[in-house]
């Protein structure tokens, strides 16, 4: 009886320095980083409430990144409530007020329109579309201004797809903002936005033709994407009767995507232009 | 009656509720907690996973207008009958063996209705789906043998049905007309073990002198049936009942695995369970699909009080 | 004697416990024992019970062993219905092994916390193809899809290395095809089939035996069934939508249902019906309600004639049938067939097919550089040659060849898109809900297309309503989640890992940079989607209000 109490014991003794063993080792790996890196990367994958905890500590060290943070994270804790959206909106106000072109201020005016475009049980489009325009104006070499540009380019092409008519005069009205597209990231995801949206609303194909044809030139990181621009650029050349943009296209789609379930249809049509010369 | 015990004597003895902590535990841990966290999801937009956004009464309200859900409850009202009256081969199993004059035989009979308990319900279903196969099964075997195939075909070109076909062997679980049938014979016959046990407790708590009173009387067999068992059992008749119809709305293990998750051909095997199970592991509603658990509970609950207030057995 | 019995019963329940304690303290102190040797061990688990599968383990084992004699691999082989229980179990307790077959108890939430991300490996060559044609190109690009089996879109990230390809193809059997028409080819065409399944239907009336011609289930009619009816709308998919769109999005076909661009009484649709009705009848009465168990057992049983199915149940009829078979593609109508031919375009390509057996890393290995090491040699042009080559599976990497067993399975590229289907997957749980309700007047004895369509058109617009209004709501919860991420994946390319060599720090410094515009551009992507649902759950919403019902 004896033994087995003491058998129990040893184990219970071993479980407990295993456990702080872990313990021990976790905190010695969260003590060597930069303390928001973890909480950031806690964000990163979406694990909110651990972020959240860890933002709120270092709110004393470095207090606005820290309360981006703690505001980022209140938009993704579950559940979703309107208390933290409430809550967010007002440190993100805040943050935004106190210095409006610092990183901060501008990540925090950039969330600030997403939380009236997307965040919101119905969205505020009009106020969401005002914000991006002041960011994008305000400071253009901010990566959050370059991806407010496609944001109001999908805002305004959204409210107009009720009336297909009213596309092209959209298309019109957003052009001005190429010229605050500083970076290729930007360029590629505005012209891949207006190109795709408005080939969807089955806008003017010369318009779209257009957009697309400049996102080709830069570089895509979602190989999809790529393969759809690519494709809808030959296919439109292709409807066009532009043969050559067409060819020239559709082999730029053979030559990166052998493996795509477009490819054998696009061989067959490369092999018709050659059969027709 | 009741012996009351001082305050200070309950807390002097606090000891021994530690006994009955483990068992509290289980309960909150694994009745309770459940049942709480699904009254709380019910007013959350909720796919299961991690994210969730309060809706407040949003899903009630859908509740409202959801015609499957509503309709759901036609084909669990067809089966409940039905299921009542599927308590009869119980109710008159009991009686046959209550009244064997042999106790040995009395008790082998008694093993033999509990034996089948041994089965897993799931083998029974999956033996009874065995059955209802078109190409192989007993059923559409026992109907060509007897002829019964011949004269179902007749019928059906009387009154224009369009299901059963010469050499066109019957899909019970494909056709929509044949979907409740099927359900309603499923069990056959229909001889619930605890049911017998349960009814058997109450024919015996009956005692001999009104058996010896009712043969001075000269009742006769169905009589001494109809005028001392049937009202004699009615508590244990009463309980099985609330239990049926509790179980019978709950339920929704025969339909999914008879039909599939969406009720089988023209939806006629959608019970309000299988709907719950529906939009939460099919549409991935599962907060909707705790809203129509809570909504389903309050209605077992309203019918279970009706039946204590209004099933009354007078002794 | 009930003393007696009851101290039976006693030592019984003593002995189990002593048993179970031995068994612990035994396996706790063979782990140890483990531990403290100079090896480093890697634990593997997945749920593939076959021989051919856990023998392609332990040779890519014993090989990377002697590549790297301090490292000892061994797997753990869990049966799927208890796997999930089983994974959690042990991430829960922190206990997990290093390398997790995912699938099975491996949800995104699961994935976030209990994973790491192989993306980083993903980007970059695999340095297990040097010498070879994959040596400078990134990993998830050696993979004939991308590796996309591996990649988890509402995470942003890879987690799992695929191993093999799965494919859907129809399973003969030999022995009865020889009985029933004389001879031993499998039909090659859409005719051909339709003329064995009248002659097996003939065969079994004259002999009174009960076979059908194709065994099918609820779970098996659908892979046969898209195919048939979507090779019927393969010319109308290309001229409904605007150029480009082609596979056609989903809600492409539900815009232009509204607009009327196709309905249920277009031709094509019609003779897509027509061909699913004639399949259909071919297999067993009420196949619908059958599992996919059921539609083994009838071909097993030698029952029927054919099935189709995926080359995952490849082995389970390999060890069961006791007959001779053989593998088929789906034979659907070419171009030529005078009764379905003039809607199709070709045949339908399978290039799009997502490989599968992905194994990913948990957060607890305590070796998981080793573990990720193991990974890239599995994955490697050599390594899933060698892995193919055993399992009898069809590999995932590139300029791979297929053993011979697996050729049949081998994925057909040359052939075109597919044409829209009625319901796009099972996530459009209502509209399936309808057909799947319906479908008895389609295939059954009296049924017809127009009955079938009778019954459904009535909540047809209604159902694809309410699936679009799901989809929309779970497409902008992923936004506003990556919202978040976005923002953290800025943040942290200002604050780039510790690190003493410049050159790791310029890989992660590049790795985060092309992470956040992988995020940015997914972000955006999902966007244009969610906004256009909701454009056409509008329009939908409107016509439902002006259509009297």
């Amino acid at each position: 009886m004896n033994r087995t109490l003491l058998f129990l014991l040893a184990l219970a003794a071993s479980l407990l320095s295993a456990n702080a063993q872990t313990q021990a080792q976790t905190q010695a790996q969260t003590q060597s980083a930069p303390p928001l890196r973890e909480a950031w990367k806690n964000a990163s994958l979406f694990l909110f409430n651990d972020a959240f905890s860890q933002f709120q500590k270092e709110k004393t060290t470095n207090p606005r990144e820290a309360s981006l943070g703690e505001a980022l994270s209140l938009l993704g804790i579950q559940p979703k409530t309107q208390k933290n959206l409430a809550r967010s909106l007002s440190i993100l106000t805040a943050l935004a007020a106190e210095n409006p072109s610092d990183e901060i201020g501008l990540a925090a005016r950039f969330h600030l329109a997403r939380i009236d475009e997307l965040h919101r049980t119905e969205p505020n489009l009009p106020a969401a579309r005002k914000q991006y325009l002041s960011l994008l104006e305000d400071a253009p070499a901010s990566p959050f201004s370059q991806i407010a540009a496609s944001r109001i380019a999908l805002i305004d092409l959204h409210l107009s797809a009720p009336d297909p008519a009213s596309l092209d005069e959209t298309e019109a009205r957003l052009r001005p903002l190429e010229n605050f597209l500083r970076t290729p990231e930007g360029k590629r995801e505005f012209h891949t936005m207006v190109g795709l949206v408005l080939n969807t609303r089955l806008g003017n194909p010369t318009t779209v033709l257009r957009h697309l044809l400049i996102a080709s030139k830069e570089s895509f990181s979602q190989k999809k994407i790529e393969s759809d621009v690519l494709f809808t650029i030959a296919e439109i050349a292709d409807t066009q009767g532009d043969t050559a943009l067409a060819k020239q296209y559709y082999s730029r789609f053979v030559a990166d995507f052998p493996q795509d379930i477009r490819t054998f249809l696009i061989k067959k049509r490369l092999e018709d232009f050659s059969a027709k010369k | 009656m009741p012996t009351t015990i001082s305050k200070k004597k309950v807390l002097k003895e606090w000891k021994l509720y530690l006994f009955i902590l483990p068992s509290f535990l289980f309960i909150g841990l694994f009745a309770y907690y459940p049942a709480l966290s699904a009254v709380y999801h019910s007013f959350f937009s909720w796919s299961g996973g991690d994210t969730k956004e309060f809706i407040g009464l949003d899903n009630f309200s859908r509740i409202l207008g959801d015609t499957v859900f509503w309709g759901s409850f036609a084909t669990i009202s067809v089966l409940a009958i039905a299921n009542v009256f599927k308590m009869i081969p119980s109710i008159f199993l009991a009686v046959l063996i209550h009244r064997l004059s042999s106790e040995r035989w009395q008790y082998w009979y008694r093993v033999l209705v509990v034996l089948p308990m041994i089965v897993p319900s799931l083998v029974t279903l999956f033996i009874w789906k065995f059955f209802y196969d078109p190409n192989f099964g007993i059923l559409n075997q026992f109907l060509d043998a007897t002829g019964i195939k011949t004269l179902l075909v007749g019928l059906d070109h009387f009154f224009h049905w369009d299901i059963f076909f010469q050499n066109v062997p019957v899909a019970w679980l494909g056709e929509s007309a044949l979907v409740i049938p099927a359900l309603i014979l499923w069990g056959f016959p229909w001889i619930g073990s605890v049911s017998v046990l349960v009814f058997l407790v109450g024919l015996q708590s009956i005692g001999s002198q009104i058996y010896e009173a009712a043969e001075l009387d000269g009742v006769s067999s169905f009589q001494k049936f109809l005028y001392i068992e049937f009202p004699l059992i009615m508590t244990q008749v009463r309980v099985t009942l609330v239990l049926l119809i509790i179980g019978t709305l709950q339920s929704y293990g025969l339909q999914f695995l008879l039909l599939g998750e969406n009720g089988g051909p023209g939806g006629r095997g959608m019970v309000p369970g299988l709907w719950m199970f529906n939009r939460a592991f099919i549409a991935g509603e599962f907060g909707y699909a705790c809203a129509l658990g809570l909504c389903l509970f309050v209605i077992i609950l309203l019918l279970t009080s009706l039946n204590n207030k209004y099933v009354r057995v007078d002794k | 004697m009930e003393r007696i019995f009851n101290a039976i019963g006693l030592g019984l329940v003593a002995l189990a416990f002593v048993a179970s304690l031995g068994r612990v303290a035994y396996l706790n102190w063979n782990k140890a024992a483990e531990e403290s040797t100079k090896y480093t061990h890697i634990r593997l688990a997945h749920w593939q019970l076959e021989r051919g599968i856990r023998n392609a383990f332990d040779e890519a084992a014993r090989e990377y062993e002697k590549l790297h004699p301090d490292v000892r691999i061994s797997q753990i082989a869990i049966p799927d219905r208890v796997y999930t229980n089983w994974l959690t179990t042990q991430l829960l307790g922190g206990t997990a092994p290093d390398i997790v077959e995912l699938g099975f108890g491996s949800s995104e939430d699961r994935l976030a916390k209990h994973f790491l991300s192989l993306t980083s490996l993903a980007n970059r060559p695999n340095p297990y193809n040097k010498g070879t044609n994959l040596e400078n190109i990134p990993l998830q690009n050696t993979f004939y899809d991308g590796m996309m089996g591996g990649f988890y879109p509402g995470l942003m990230e890879f987690y799992g290395i695929t191993l093999t390809t799965n494919t859907i193809r129809m399973f003969v059997n030999l022995d009865l095809l020889k009985e029933i028409t004389g001879s031993d080819s499998i039909p090659a065409d859409y005719q051909e089939l339709i003329s064995v399944c009248e002659k097996t239907r003939r065969f079994a009336k004259k002999f009174s035996r009960p076979i059908i011609p194709i065994a099918s289930s609820r779970y098996n009619a659908p892979y046969l069934m898209n195919r048939f009816f979507s090779s019927q709308t393969q010319k109308q998919t290309k001229k409904i939508g605007p150029p480009g769109d082609f596979p056609q999005n989903a809600a492409r076909t539900v815009e232009a249902f509204v607009d009327n661009a196709w309905s249920l009484d277009s031709p094509d649709v019609r003779s897509g019906l027509e061909l699913m009705r004639k399949i259909g009848r071919e297999m067993q009465p009420g196949f619908m309600q059958g599992t996919r168990d059921d539609a083994l057992f009838y071909f097993i049983q030698k029952r029927a004639l054919m099935i189709t199915t995926g080359s995952w149940d490849s082995s389970n009829i390999s060890s069961l049938a006791n007959f001779r078979y053989g593998i088929a593609p789906i034979p659907t109508p070419s171009k030529n067939d005078p009764e379905f031919g003039p809607y199709v375009l070709g045949t339908i390509s399978e290039a799009a097919t997502i490989s599968g057996m992905g194994l990913g890393v948990t957060a607890s290995s305590k070796h998981p550089e080793t573990a990720k090491d193991f990974l890239l040699f599995l994955a490697s042009k050599t390594g899933d040659q060698r892995f193919a080559d055993t399992s009898k599976l069809l590999p995932a990497v590139m300029d791979t060849t297929p053993s011979q067993a697996a050729k049949p399975f081998q994925i057909n590229e040359e052939g075109y898109p597919p044409g829209f289907n009625l319901v796009a997957s099972s996530d459009w749980a209502d509209t399936s809900r309808i057909l799947n309700n319906s479908y008895f007047k389609l295939f059954s004895h009296g049924g017809n297309v127009q009955e079938f369509v009778d019954t459904i058109r009535p909540d047809f617009l209604t159902a694809y309503g309410t699936d679009l209004a799901r989809m929309y709501s779970a497409r902008k919860r992923a936004s506003q989640r990556f919202d978040v991420k976005l923002a953290a994946d800025i943040q942290l390319l200002s604050c780039p890992p510790p690190t003493n060599s410049p050159a790791e720090r310029e890989t992660k410094t590049r790795e985060a940079k092309e992470k956040v515009d992988l995020v940015l551009s997914s972000l955006n992507g999902n966007d244009r989607s969610t906004y256009y649902l909701r454009e056409v759950g509008e329009k939908l919403q409107n016509k439902l209000l002006s259509s009297p019902r």
